[in-house]
């Protein structure tokens, strides 16, 4: 039988993890350290499989941008933090916040800006499209 | 005549499997009672938990991610349902099914109201219910008895050990009673037997005085030791009942009490010792905790500088077009705000 989530213990973990991460960011930024908790919280969210969480794999994806190393980038490889985001707005195709974030990832990571525009543009698109039929739908009741 | 005025501080939309619209609900933008008065009974009227950003619902058996519209954790009646996927959520049918408690799908629709008379309509539901009811409560004493198994003992059997148990210690007790007056045996006589009438020997005349002698002294030691090991067993048959009918159904660990604020795993305090790279542990609960997003700030998540390889030249462009789509998400926000007022004045249409 597989083996049971120990759903206190992961949340615990998890919580020291993040608090690492932010220790590591707040105070040693620039130095190696902060991506040495960057990658153990990586290999705690890929361990007990969490990165089907979108809150979760949105923040592997932030903290991705935020190594140092260039040699780190092969264990967060590019090409999963770029399907992250892309799952997200899969999910999320309504909430602009997504489109923002693969947006800057394409720029800042990626130096794909003409990509970035197109994306961010055709969620502001998709958002007006459906701000439309919803004023249609209401003028129905009105 | 009195006007009751009351103002709604929170709205959500959710999908089919439970994920929150964000564009379709109010906390999207922050309102202003946004923390002020927060709801964590969200879909179907389950707890949500975001601690450690996994916002999971609390089904009581089991935890649910409507980000994936599966359980994480294995099905405890998985067994009973070789169908099914044993991380499946509501049948996989979250339209026509509802998950009462992480166990099994519970039907939401009994038919169409418009087509079927509303006497039958009733009757469906309730016959439903009633069935939906059996079933759980058969799958319930059916999980029950799986959880005794894992002990190596049946259900039914448990209380046959009971009663063995309680018989063992009234047998024992009456020996080690009657053991006070155990007939023995002091001058075997070559005689053949004679009956013994009240304390006296039939047919003797010599003597009144009876031949078997009725000992005073300590209780058989036999007696006590089986006594003993009766309420060994009766204690041990009754811890096993205890487990197989407590909460602990599933065999996967204890039904959390919300009743009792320090059985939840919410208010829990973490005890834990802090490595050299982390840092002090503060005492706090976890709800309490700041999450690394809140201590970061916010224009360092995507700036430029950590890469200033990979350069910045549409970073400007990027930021008119995100504001853009703020405002697009604000004017979403307004037309959603007033679906609830028109629905409200269609009522009687």
């Amino acid at each position: 039988m597989a083996k049971q989530l120990d759903i206190e213990e992961l949340i615990k973990q998890l919580l020291i993890s993040q608090k690492q991460v932010a220790h590591a960011l707040n105070k040693d930024i620039g130095k190696k350290s902060a991506d040495k908790s960057i990658l153990s919280y990586f290999d705690k969210v890929n361990n007990n499989c969490l990165y089907v969480n979108s809150a979760i794999s949105k923040k592997v994806a932030d903290y991705s941008q935020l190594l140092n190393e260039k040699k780190n980038f092969d264990k967060a490889s590019l090409k999963d933090i770029k399907r992250i985001y892309e799952g997200l707005v899969r999910i999320h195709p309504l909430d602009i916040e997504f489109y923002e974030s693969l947006a800057f990832y394409l720029n800042n990571v990626e130096d794909c800006p003409e990509e970035a525009k197109m994306i961010l543009t055709s969620g502001i698109a998709k958002i007006e499209k459906k701000i439309k039929s919803l004023k249609k739908e209401m003028k129905k009741f009105r | 005549m009195k006007l009751a005025i009351s103002l709604a501080f929170d709205q959500n939309s959710h999908y089919a499997y439970g994920l929150k619209i964000a564009t379709l609900s109010s906390k999207k933008l922050g309102d202003v009672y946004e923390g002020a008065l927060k709801n964590n009974y969200l879909y179907n009227d389950k707890e949500l938990f975001d601690d450690g950003d996994l916002n999971w619902y609390d089904y009581g058996f089991r935890n649910y991610d409507p980000q994936i519209g599966r359980f994480p954790q294995l099905d405890p009646l998985s067994f009973d349902y070789p169908y099914y996927t044993p991380y499946q959520y509501a049948g996989c049918e979250p339209i026509a099914n509802v998950d009462v408690d992480g166990l099994e799908p519970f039907g939401s629709i009994g038919g169409l109201a418009s087509d079927v008379p509303t006497g039958v309509l009733a009757f469906t539901k309730t016959l439903d219910a009633a069935v939906v009811t059996t079933k759980t409560a058969s799958k319930v004493l059916i999980a029950a008895t799986k959880a005794s198994n894992t002990i190596l003992f049946k259900s039914g059997t448990l209380f046959s050990i009971a009663n063995l148990a309680v018989k063992t210690i009234n047998t024992a007790t009456q020996t080690s009673q009657a053991g006070k007056n155990v007939p023995i045996v002091k001058h075997q006589s070559l005689s053949p037997k004679r009956e013994v009438v009240n304390g006296k020997v039939a047919g003797s005349k010599k003597s009144n005085s009876p031949t078997m002698a009725f000992s005073t002294t300590a209780p058989d030691p036999r007696a006590t030791i089986i006594a003993g090991a009766a309420v060994i067993a009766l204690y041990t048959t009754i811890g096993i009942i205890k487990m197989a009918t407590s909460d602990d159904v599933s065999g996967y660990g204890s039904y959390p009490d919300h009743s009792l604020p320090d059985n939840t795993i919410y208010n829990r305090p973490i005890y834990e010792t802090p490595t050299d790279d982390a840092p002090p542990f503060d005492g706090g609960y976890l709800y309490n905790e700041k999450t690394a997003d809140e201590l970061l700030p916010g224009s360092l998540k995507r700036s430029p500088s950590y890469n200033p390889k990979y350069g910045d030249k549409t970073r400007s462009a990027l930021e008119k077009l995100a504001k853009q789509g703020d405002q697009i998400a604000k004017k979403m926000k307004k037309l959603i705000d007033q679906i609830p007022r028109l629905l409200d004045k269609n009522k009687n249409k």
